[in-house]
């Protein structure tokens, strides 16, 4: 599956001459008891786990497991303490669906900062095969030989 | 290189929108909805009867994102 990055128009500067500021992000569905949303994701070669926000969670009847709080810290090392829990995730792209169950990490809201979910390793991208052409603005992701979930076509 | 596989070439989100809550209709060819938190665009989208709206956050225009938590 191919992905064109998500282009956002920011301030010019010195690194972004041109105002234009361009994301791996993919259309992620997260699927809980309840329901389903669809998020923007940035997939993030450098984030140890898969974060998603606290409402979705709330939105789409995630689960969550109480006992197993976790803390992370990004630059800047401020800790936050999130909660996990399991949902179903899906890709999908030109008819195919990829979809698996993975445990996540729930942010709250506020603490999103400037990407509202992100694909890390745990949860996502230790089953992928992923390539980034930042010279092209695509990313695709292809499952690797033990991904845990199924392939699906239209 | 695209091919039939590869998602259309989404349209660049302006930078009125910059550190806000978006929603796209799923063909994410349109932003439906903006508000400054998840809760207020998602309550958005469902009051313009969006079917599975893709939400995004807008990165801010001024500062550059490198982690989560920074």
């Amino acid at each position: 599956m191919k992905f064109r990055y998500r282009r956002y128009a920011i301030m010019p500067s010195l690194d972004f001459p041109d105002g234009a500021l361009y994301r791996p992000e993919v259309p992620l569905r997260v699927i809980g008891l309840d329901g389903s949303e669809i998020l923007s994701a940035l997939v993030d070669t450098g984030a140890d786990v898969t974060l998603l926000p606290r409402s979705t969670q709330n939105a789409i009847g995630g689960s969550i497991d109480e006992a197993a709080t976790s803390r992370i810290a990004g630059i800047g090392g401020r800790e936050i303490e999130v909660m996990s829990g399991d949902v179903t995730l899906a890709l999908e792209c030109a008819g195919e669906t990829l979809e698996w169950i993975a445990r996540v990490r729930f942010i709250p809201d506020e603490s999103s900062s400037d990407a509202g979910a992100i694909l890390g390793h745990a949860g996502c991208l230790q089953f992928f095969r992923a390539t980034f052409d930042g010279h092209a603005q695509d990313i695709e992701l292809l499952p690797a030989p033990d991904f845990p979930g199924s392939l699906k076509r239209e | 290189m695209a091919d039939e596989r590869t998602t259309e070439v989404p349209p660049a989100v302006p930078r009125d929108h910059a550190g806000k809550w978006i929603a796209w209709n799923k063909a994410q060819t349109k932003i439906v909805a903006v508000a400054d938190t998840l809760t207020q665009v998602r309550q958005a989208a469902r009051e313009a009867e969006e079917i599975d709206p893709v939400f995004a956050k807008v990165p801010r225009a001024d500062v550059r994102f490198v982690g989560v938590a920074a």
